[in-house]
């Protein structure tokens, strides 16, 4: 969670010594530094602690200081930062604010550095500051509810932004109507009752556009008093829910719940699988928490779903991460490097194409053990689309707001067009295979020819995963590597256990791997 | 016929003045189009926006007898540049970029508003393509900064480079622009046509796919719209009757707000039907209930589906990602029916 840091200067140069003089320097200043000489560390940096300006080398390893600039500047919790670039000769930067950011050469005539660092720590100590605030206070002084209406009944088009401990909140607003709501990982409306729930805290509305898409329609007036009423309920009826650690079972086959039912039941029901922790599932249902809790209250008290507590040691050791903050932003410049509008965009596509779907299904439902990959519930539960399936099957969260889709393409022959058009925002390709013995030959043949059809569009990298029961022999993988095309890279074949969480994580992470070492550009233009 | 100025006659279309702003006041040389190319894609870098060049390029006199005489194509070329003049914005730059070649900067306009554009021009040049003695054979392409190029000449490379994959679209080389949208839905479902951007397939009994992947793969273009909502597209789904039941329909419902207009299309003279994001097109024409198509031009991508029913339940099935093709053929239905342009 993003922790605003007021005083605090992000040091990111490439030379470690002149870090050090910076650091010395800004601290008899009175102020505390953040320093790094990597560029994604610098971002992940810069994300987690929010400092009051950011000082950076043009010639940063990893992410260069004028891409860091562009992708911080377009990341709603940092856009206000204002940037010092530092390098040998003045540049010209994309996007460079007059008089919020400044550009200082090497050598370093330091009177004037620290002047220039003065200047900007002057212009507020806290985010935000450098924009002209049309409110800011404290929600003890003035509730969001109270300022949405201000805000709402005034036509404000910009973003209030709302600070409580570590945690940070932003309501989008655009006509006087909440276009959006941002917590954390939620958003719309489940995050904006949360919100509402803050009795402390500080709030500033800064004017601005909002280019943000509109993700509330529900009228700002309804909005609010629909939210209060929940609030409400949720007050009273908290005794009867279950506390967030508890852990959720079903106690019947979900394909048995008759059709027509309200469709929080089946995505309630459908997650249970997935995220059987209560605080997990009312986290990734898209529905409203109270509407969540009073669900599975409902279906606890049917018999459908049971309930049980669980230990402190338990929820301590699912707490770790698959991906790292510093890998989740190399894989985030990756893909903004390979698809150059991708500033704007906030997801990336892996194609999984397999030769059964069956075996598509066990490696999605494999990553269940991955934290923040959601399962898309209808493709793996949609028994129509067993034969050929099409579509997104899963999501892997990353750090920094990337969306991993994995997306399922049938193998069917002819599917030349379909693919090229779905290829947006493409970045891998997953081949899965098995042993199978009827015309396992034709089978791999038509997987290699699917395979070079991407790659005709798009350069992007691949791996092969074994999938078969049996363990892969020698025979079969050479038989493999040569109907792929492959024995110049036979290291791009790896092999699944269905039995092993590890086997999937470990196939990923590889892919990853590959995908932050590839140097293609790959994006064709049509 | 091929059709050539010495450089001599070139000049003289392009410096009638000293200003440079010659002809008809508007109309500028290839140097003064590469400065001023070179400033906007400046301006459009610092500040983040969009422009496009827009490149036409005169190929041939498709008859006429005898070669034309040097005055009478330069009386042609005037009369082709006035008219696109009286086309374009008065924030267009029109101007010559080589011999042949007439190029138009469009500043802050994306993919799509350089595609209203391209629609405007051919139409308002289609006495020149269509009629006259001699005719010509005109071809429009188009380049955006930065989707396609990092710079102006790039964009303009990529605008020239356009018109080779445009011939090789089966638009021109079957001239299906000559045709009308029922026409070319039967021309391309008969099958026998390849390319790596076109292949037939079959649905249905008998075949590796069933007839709901059609359902299933419009679900997933109306998914794919969600996933990038400030995109620009359009997308028409012919859907044979619009019913309350179309499988898309949860999927249009789950939408919200986004830069793609979705139209769903279907026989009958009125319907009650409506969708949530999306506009209901009813048309009385038997011919709409006797296919499934689907039209998908977006800033990234383009799709056409069209499916008609062979025989028992198996469907022959034509597709294509080719975006002349995606383009023409909504045009073409957009015009049939007289439906407001949407490009």
């Amino acid at each position: 969670m993003i922790t605003k840091s007021e005083d605090t200067i992000l040091i990111a140069l490439s030379n470690d010594k002149e870090i050090n003089i910076f650091r010395d320097k800004v601290i008899d200043k009175g102020f505390k530094p953040l320093t790094t000489n990597d560029g994604s560390k610098a971002m992940e940096l810069a994300l987690k602690y929010v400092p009051s300006l950011i000082i950076v080398d043009m010639s940063l390893p990893t992410i260069d200081g004028e891409r860091l600039f562009q992708i911080l500047t377009h990341n709603p919790n940092v856009s206000n930062v204002p940037f010092m670039f530092v390098s040998e000769v003045v540049r010209d930067v994309k996007g460079f604010r007059i008089n919020i950011d400044s550009f200082i050469a090497r050598p370093f005539k330091w009177d004037e550095v620290m002047e220039k660092i003065k200047e900007s720590m002057l212009y507020g100590d806290t985010v935000g500051q450098r924009l002209h605030k049309d409110i800011e206070g404290r929600l003890s002084q003035m509730a969001l509810v109270d300022i949405l209406q201000v805000l709402h009944f005034n036509k404000k088009e910009g973003e209030l932004i709302l600070s409580n401990n570590d945690q940070h909140g932003i309501v989008f607003m655009k006509d006087g109507q909440v276009y959006n709501a941002i917590l954390g990982e939620v958003e719309k409306e489940k995050a904006l009752y949360r919100l509402f729930t803050w009795k402390d805290g500080k709030f500033e509305f800064i004017p601005q556009r909002v280019t943000t898409p509109q993700k509330i329609e529900l009228p700002t007036g309804n909005l609010m008093m629909e939210g209060m009423q929940q609030i409400d309920e949720f007050e009273r009826d908290k005794d009867k829910f279950p506390n967030k650690s508890s852990i959720l079972q079903l106690k019947v086959d979900s394909t048995s719940v008759p059709k027509g039912l309200k469709p929080i039941i089946y995505e309630v029901l459908f997650l249970i699988d997935y995220y059987p922790k209560v605080e997990n599932l009312v986290d990734h249902c898209s529905f409203t928490d109270y509407d969540v809790y009073t669900t599975i209250i409902d279906l606890v008290g049917r018999g459908v779903v049971d309930v049980t507590e669980v230990s402190e040691d338990i929820e301590m050791a699912e707490l770790h991460t698959f991906i790292s903050p510093s890998d989740a932003i190399k894989i985030k410049e990756k893909v903004v490097n390979r698809w150059d509008d991708m500033l704007t965009s906030n997801y990336a596509k892996i194609f999984i194409v397999s030769v059964n779907p069956e075996l598509a299904n066990k490696f999605i439902l494999s990553c269940k053990s991955i934290p923040d990959f959601v399962i898309d519930s209808k493709l793996i539960s949609d028994n129509n689309s067993t034969r050929n399936l099409l579509g997104q099957m899963g999501v892997l969260k990353l750090y920094g707001g990337l969306d991993m889709v994995f997306f399922s393409l049938p193998t069917a022959s002819a599917m030349g067009p379909l693919i090229n058009a779905l290829s947006s925002n493409l970045v891998g390709l997953i081949l899965l295979w098995d042993d199978t013995k009827l015309e396992w030959g034709s089978v791999v043949e038509g997987l290699a020819v699917t395979k070079n059809e991407i790659l005709h569009h798009r350069k992007v990298p691949f791996l092969g995963v074994y999938c078969g029961e049996n363990e892969l022999t020698d025979e079969l993988k050479e038989s493999y590597i040569k109907t792929m095309g492959i024995e110049d890279n036979p290291e791009t074949l790896m092999t699944f256990d269905n039995k092993n969480d590890e086997s999937v994580q470990d196939i990923l992470k590889k892919f990853f791997d590959e995908l932050i070492k590839d140097k293609n550009k790959g994006s064709v233009k049509v | 016929m091929d059709l050539n100025l010495d450089q001599e006659s070139i000049d003289k279309l392009t410096k009638l003045d000293e200003s440079k702003k010659n002809f008809e006041s508007r109309f500028y040389d290839s140097e003064f189009m590469g400065e001023f190319g070179k400033l906007e894609n400046a301006r459009s870098e610092r500040y983040g926006l969009h422009y496009s060049v827009v490149v036409l390029t005169v190929e041939s006199f498709q008859n006429g007898s005898v070669t034309p005489e040097k005055e009478e194509l330069m009386k042609f070329l005037k009369l082709l540049i006035t008219t696109i003049l009286t086309v374009v914005r008065n924030c267009d730059v029109t101007g010559m970029l080589e011999n042949k070649k007439v190029m138009i900067l469009l500043p802050q306009t994306d993919y799509f508003g350089s595609l209203i554009t391209i629609k405007k021009l051919t139409r308002a040049l289609e006495p020149f393509t269509t009629k006259g003695e001699p005719y010509a054979s005109i071809i429009v392409s188009q380049a955006t900064f930065p989707k396609d190029a990092f710079n102006f000449n790039g964009a303009v490379g990529i605008a020239s480079n356009r018109i080779g994959s445009m011939k090789d679209s089966i638009w021109e080389k079957l001239d299906l622009k000559s045709k009308l949208f029922w026409e070319i839905v039967a021309k391309l479902t008969e099958g026998g046509i390849e390319g790596s951007a076109y292949s037939t397939f079959d649905l249905g009994d008998g075949a590796d796919l069933e007839y709901s992947f059609i359902n299933r793969l419009n679900e997933v273009i109306v998914e794919e719209v969600a996933r990038s909502p400030e995109k620009r597209g359009v997308l028409y789904i012919g859907s044979r009757k619009i019913t309350e039941d179309l499988p898309f329909k949860n999927q249009l419902n789950m939408l919200g707000k986004t830069g793609t207009k979705i139209f769903v299309v279907g026989e009958g003279k009125e319907t009650n039907v409506e969708f949530k994001n999306a506009t209901s097109i009813p048309i009385d024409d038997p011919r709409v209930a006797s296919a499934d198509f689907t039209l998908y031009l977006s800033e990234d991508a383009a799709y056409t589906l069209l499916s008609k029913e062979a025989w028992g339940n198996s469907f022959l099935c034509f597709h294509s990602s080719d975006p002349f093709l995606t383009e023409g053929l909504i045009t073409k239905f957009q015009r049939d029916y007289h439906l407001q342009e949407q490009l």
